[in-house]
């Protein structure tokens, strides 16, 4: 079979085909992990996860991750759990609010009130109020992760295609029989899974379906070496607000851009920051003034960041839908094509739960999660209002 | 050149060739950027000014046309984050022209 996409997303799915036994062809338009997969972080969280099936989901990819971690060549992955930090008052009630759900679904979160926070994080800003902590939380280099996958695949005998950009999903009488590459290749295979991303409609489209992904543009900033602020990674409870669109006080130039806290402690010594939310095409290009806008931000709550070097910025594109639910699902209406794509900022954190959903599709197994909320076709049913 | 000692090729990340090799044996990187997000080369404080034409030399099946520009990322060098904030403070400081 065929899984078109080598970012974390197809090598994972890869990785758990070809492990189960499954000769798997991978196919990139660029190298392993070229796209969203390296311009991104290594967040793998459940803190900012809607609490229950958002946030179980997220577990048992937490779960899978660890296994896969002993497994595999290192990956820097390491468990430290997550903060997130508040701004205000306001926050710190809807902190609390946010815990105790969290705490009736069984996961491992902390409620600290001001002094508790201060204690956690001493860098922290004096006037924050507020916070709270995931002890599941943990992180990786997704750059190697994605690398590992596709060596791992390749291990269990799959073949990896790189530079070959597929121009064409090839039908017969209305089921998957391979792909079509720009150059006229055709490559056969009777199932094919699209983990195509940000480039998922360009692929499905000319079949007439319809899959509301859409490119959601972010910044990251990189330190030098230098000291760190913690080893845990550490958001602002704000993070929520924008990610799920409700009300948040900051700046302007943080809530033109979507700002919002993200801190990240890297293996390398320095560290990452981010995080910007934008709808603005395919550019990937770094824009100053949101670099800017997110160093404010990160220094508003750490004002020893303004002694730390930044030495450069990047941009990605996260895989948007309307719901915040990706899409892993076979496509029934086309027998033997299968999506797994739509992951926003969480594709890193999903990987290793998708990439066994999409073996268990595969195999006739019973899913490792409900597939029901990741199904292809719920954005255009009737009354499919959505789940935030 | 010595092999008894560790070539260092890139030292912003302290990376040597041997690495560079393991890395290239291993996870078979298809193109130079690929090799940098493996390995680190190019990514310290000097962002690749020096280490980019020694891992030209690298032997990756690179398919797109060889390119050794460097992507150019701001803030172009490395700047103390207190200037962003100084910047704020500067304009807060100006006197308002209008409502």
């Amino acid at each position: 079979m065929i899984v078109v996409g080598a970012g974390v997303i197809g090598t994972a799915s890869a990785h758990y085909l070809s492990q189960a036994g499954v000769r798997v062809t991978l196919i990139d338009q660029g190298d392993v992990g070229s796209g969203t997969s390296s311009r991104c972080d290594g967040n793998v969280l459940a803190i900012d996860k809607d609490p229950g099936f958002d946030s179980q989901m997220a577990r048992v990819s937490q779960d899978l991750l660890h296994e896969l971690a002993e497994r595999l060549p290192p990956i820097e992955y390491r468990r430290p759990g997550s903060y997130l930090v508040c701004d205000n008052l306001d926050e710190v009630a809807m902190a609390a609010e946010w815990v105790r759900r969290q705490q009736e679904e069984g996961l491992p979160f902390v409620f600290l009130d001001d002094a508790a926070i201060h204690h956690h994080l001493p860098d922290l800003a004096d006037d924050v109020p507020g916070g709270l902590f995931c002890g599941s939380d943990s992180t990786l280099n997704p750059l190697l992760y994605t690398a590992e996958l596709a060596r791992a695949a390749r291990q269990q005998g799959s073949r990896v295609y790189t530079h070959a950009k597929v121009a064409s999903l090839e039908l017969n009488h209305g089921q998957i029989r391979g792909v079509r590459l720009h150059d006229g290749t055709l490559i056969e295979g009777d199932m094919v899974v699209a983990a195509t991303g940000v480039w998922t409609p360009d692929l499905l489209n000319p079949l007439g379906l319809e899959v509301p992904i859409q490119p959601r543009k972010g910044h990251l900033l990189v330190s030098g070496k230098g000291p760190l602020f913690g080893n845990a990674k550490v958001m602002e409870f704000g993070y929520l607000m924008s990610k799920f669109g409700r009300e948040r006080v900051a700046p302007a130039d943080a809530m033109q851009y979507g700002v919002a806290l993200v801190y990240e402690p890297t293996a390398s010594h320095n560290f990452l920051l981010g995080s910007s939310r934008e709808f603005v095409g395919l550019d990937t290009r770094s824009n100053p003034d949101v670099v800017k806008a997110i160093a404010r931000r990160a220094m508003r709550f750490y004002p020893g960041m303004q002694e730390s070097t930044i030495i450069r910025s990047y941009a990605g594109l996260r895989p948007w839908t309307p719901d915040h639910f990706p899409i892993v699902s076979p496509v029934g209406v086309v027998p033997g094509l299968i999506v797994a794509a739509g992951h926003e900022g969480d594709g890193i954190g999903l990987a290793a739960v998708t990439g066994r959903l999409v073996a268990d599709f595969v195999l006739g197994r019973p899913p490792i999660v409900d597939p029901t909320p990741l199904r292809w076709n719920r954005f255009s049913e009737q009354g499919g209002a959505l789940h935030v | 050149m010595s092999k008894t000692e560790p070539l260092v090729v890139c030292r912003c990340e302290n990376l040597t060739w041997d690495e560079v090799e393991r890395a290239i044996s291993e996870l078979k990187p298809t193109s130079l950027r690929q090799l940098k997000l493996i390995t680190r080369w190019g990514m310290g404080i000097c962002q690749g000014r020096v280490c980019r034409s020694l891992m030209a030399m690298a032997e990756v099946p690179d398919h797109a046309e060889r390119d050794f520009r460097l992507t150019v990322r701001p803030p172009y060098k490395p700047i103390r984050m207190g200037i962003l904030k100084d910047a704020e403070a500067e304009e807060a400081g100006e006197p308002c022209q209008d409502a």
